[in-house]
């Protein structure tokens, strides 16, 4: 019963996603064939002037079947480096998508509150623990790290950082795995001897 | 008393044999019953909801609000009124619902007659209103309003028309164990299927309760069995660690581990942590025991947040054959009195039962019988004490006041184990004997109980 709810209240979120239009404010909602009205795929644009400015980050949104009575579950596909944000899994810590999630919320006012955390991190209640010490202890390695990986994972425009690209390139080429290497170099405040010692264990 | 009322009171037999507390003066005398035993008053459930309803239509008068929002804030304030009127104005409570004039459900999306919404305006149909409270309910949350960023709360009486049927029971049950536990120096009976709530009469302690309904003995703090000489928290610890015993297990695991896919046991050789299991082949995180082909991914929170996991274990491992022997120690010690106060158990029923039939037979009076009968009790009085000393002792740190503690065990245990003996071969000995062999074991143990009560 509660199931017909969800699908019918997502039916009509998508129609109205549809009629408002989401690309002027950089949210986007894929349904693929249309095929799975449970599980299906959104994008958000990371907002100008910020370390994330004009990188697309993919999410994958499930609906819960007693939607949208429980919160809809969402998470980063594309990697980001954010102190709310894990490094590892994309998995958001956001109140509304927990306790504060009201049933009169929609998709639509979720992904806009995903691109404003996206604007403003609150390191104090991180999820990820290491990003949010370095956001907290070293902002510039923060910036330069978050910008790093907008560029690398989700193609934000501009050269990449050359003294990290060298570092991983360097790492790289002792036969490491590359995405690996990259996030022992990001915790590490890209000190090569630390992140490598790491590796090795 | 005579003794024909005497052999009335022994022959009813169902009672349990060790219902001692008016038997010993001995304790009160010297106020180890006041040590030990917890000032308190069994009521029923009814009679304490009674009491509630009372004190939250007071509240509720005093403050002109609803007794259904009185409560919720009195729960919340631990049943203070000078802290409840505070939490009162900052929160917001609907006790109602009511019919608005809308006609569009935000939550469903679709045209309806039947809004409703408390006193901030949110306004929704019946059906997801339902929907909606039976959520919040399966996830023992509060129910709150479904409206955008609102933060109103449901009380009792706008949730329960909501909710017909056993979730509606459920609901009004879990309401009810929440204000028992809300309510300061009251605590259910913690006895399976006993729902008689105690309520203390002096500060809340480490004391013996015994349950007026179901005789259950328990800890007032903390519910589990009495334990003084040891402490709630260590009795916790203590129980945790003997029901996993994972002792054991810890020095087993600290230089082997079973495969996660076949079982077989694998020893771990060199540092790495990827291990590959030699039967099947089956590849593995040793931290963790997750799969490793999943483990790229995962890795990082399988490892970050720990120390090097091979300086913890090379640790572990010097330390864990003299660990393992400390604890073994103690636990078989606990375990020993635990076991014999089982069987000593049997004993006494079967030597009431000799009793009965002698008596009937006129082989000796009564009086011969009840010594037996009495440092029996009293026995058990002291293996149960020496039990709960083995807890205490193992997470003592070696000082003078563990020695003195483990020399008062020491004598402790010298005469219980004699009057355990002369009790098991009670024809070999005299009454007097028997006797001057249970007031030792009972003065012995005052001394401990006395002593470890003044911490
Ligand atoms: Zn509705
Ligand atoms: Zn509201
Ligand atoms: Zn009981
Ligand atoms: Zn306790």
């Amino acid at each position: 019963m509660a199931d017909s709810i969800a699908i019918a209240r997502v039916q009509k979120e998508l129609k109205d996603f549809q009629k408002k239009g989401g690309d002027l404010v950089g949210i986007r909602l894929d349904l693929g064939d249309g095929s799975d009205m449970m599980k299906f795929k959104g994008e958000i644009d990371g907002p100008p002037d910020t370390v994330y400015a004009g990188g697309k980050y993919k999410l994958l949104i499930e609906i819960p079947p007693n939607y949208p009575f429980s919160p809809p579950k969402i998470r980063f596909t594309t990697p980001i480096w954010h102190p709310n944000i894990s490094s590892v899994t994309g998995a958001i810590c956001l109140d509304i998508l927990s306790t504060k999630w009201a049933a009169a919320m929609t998709l639509r006012t979720v992904l806009l509150s995903i691109q404003a955390l996206l604007e403003s991190p609150e390191p104090d209640d991180p999820q990820d623990a290491v990003v949010a010490a370095q956001f907290n202890k070293n902002r510039a390695c923060w910036e330069a790290t978050a910008k790093f990986w907008a560029q690398y994972h989700a193609s934000a425009p501009g050269a990449l950082n050359a003294t990290y690209k060298d570092s991983l390139d360097k790492v790289v080429a002792m036969g490491f795995d590359k995405q690996k290497v990259l996030a022992s170099l990001s915790q590490h405040d890209w000190n090569t001897e630390n992140a490598l010692q790491f590796l090795f264990n | 008393m005579s003794d024909s009322e005497d052999y009335e009171d022994f022959g009813s037999g169902d009672e349990s044999w060790d219902d001692f507390e008016e038997d010993i003066e001995l304790d009160k005398a010297d106020n180890v019953d006041a040590i030990e035993n917890f000032k308190c008053l069994f009521i029923s459930s009814q009679i304490f909801k009674a009491k509630v309803e009372k004190e939250a239509s007071a509240f509720a008068n005093s403050c002109k609000i609803s007794v259904s929002v009185a409560k919720t804030i009195l729960m919340k304030s631990k049943w203070n009124t000078s802290t409840a009127s505070k939490v009162l104005s900052k929160s917001k409570y609907g006790d109602k619902l009511v019919k608005t004039r809308k006609s569009h459900c935000d939550v469903c999306d679709e045209p309806r007659k039947d809004l409703y919404a408390t006193f901030c305006q949110h306004e929704f149909c019946l059906d997801c209103w339902r929907y909606h409270t039976r959520t919040r309910l399966q996830q023992r949350s509060d129910v709150c309003c479904m409206g955008h960023g609102c933060e109103v709360l449901l009380t009792e009486s706008a949730v329960l028309p909501l909710v017909p049927g056993s979730l509606g029971k459920k609901f009004e049950e879990i309401l009810f164990d929440c204000m028992v536990i809300s309510y300061p120096g009251v605590r259910f009976c913690p006895g399976p299927d006993c729902s008689e709530i105690v309520m203390a009469l002096e500060e809340s302690s480490p004391k013996r309760v015994r349950c007026d309904s179901c005789a259950t003995e328990f800890c007032f703090q903390c519910g589990l069995d009495f334990h003084h000489p040891t402490e709630c928290s260590t009795i916790k610890v203590w129980l945790q660690k003997c029901s996993d015993d994972s002792e054991t297990a810890d020095y087993i695991a600290t230089k082997t581990k079973d495969c996660p896919m076949c079982s077989s046991c694998i020893e771990k050789s060199g540092g790495c942590n990827h291990v590959i299991c030699g039967l099947c082949k089956y590849e593995f995180c040793w931290v963790c025991s997750g799969d490793w082909k999943e483990h790229g991914a995962q890795y990082y929170e399988c490892s970050r947040f720990k120390e090097d996991p091979e300086a913890v274990r090379a640790e572990l491992e010097n330390e864990t054959r003299a660990s393992l022997s400390k604890y073994l120690h103690y636990f078989q010690r606990w375990d020993n009195h635990s076991r014999s106060l089982k069987m000593e158990k049997v004993f006494q029923k079967n030597l009431q039962e000799i009793a009965q039939k002698e008596v009937q037979k006129s082989n000796g009076t009564w009086i011969d019988w009840e010594h037996l009968k009495r440092a029996g009790k009293i026995l058990a009085q002291c293996r149960y004490t020496l039990k709960f000393t083995y807890p205490r002792a193992y997470f003592m740190d070696a000082s003078k006041e563990k020695m003195l503690f483990e020399y008062q065990q020491g004598i402790l245990e010298a005469d219980c184990e004699d009057l355990a003996w002369k009790l098991e071969n009670a024809r070999e000995f005299s009454v007097a004997q028997l006797e001057q062999a249970s007031a030792a074991a009972q003065k012995s143990r005052m001394t401990l109980v006395k002593s470890t009560s003044l911490l």
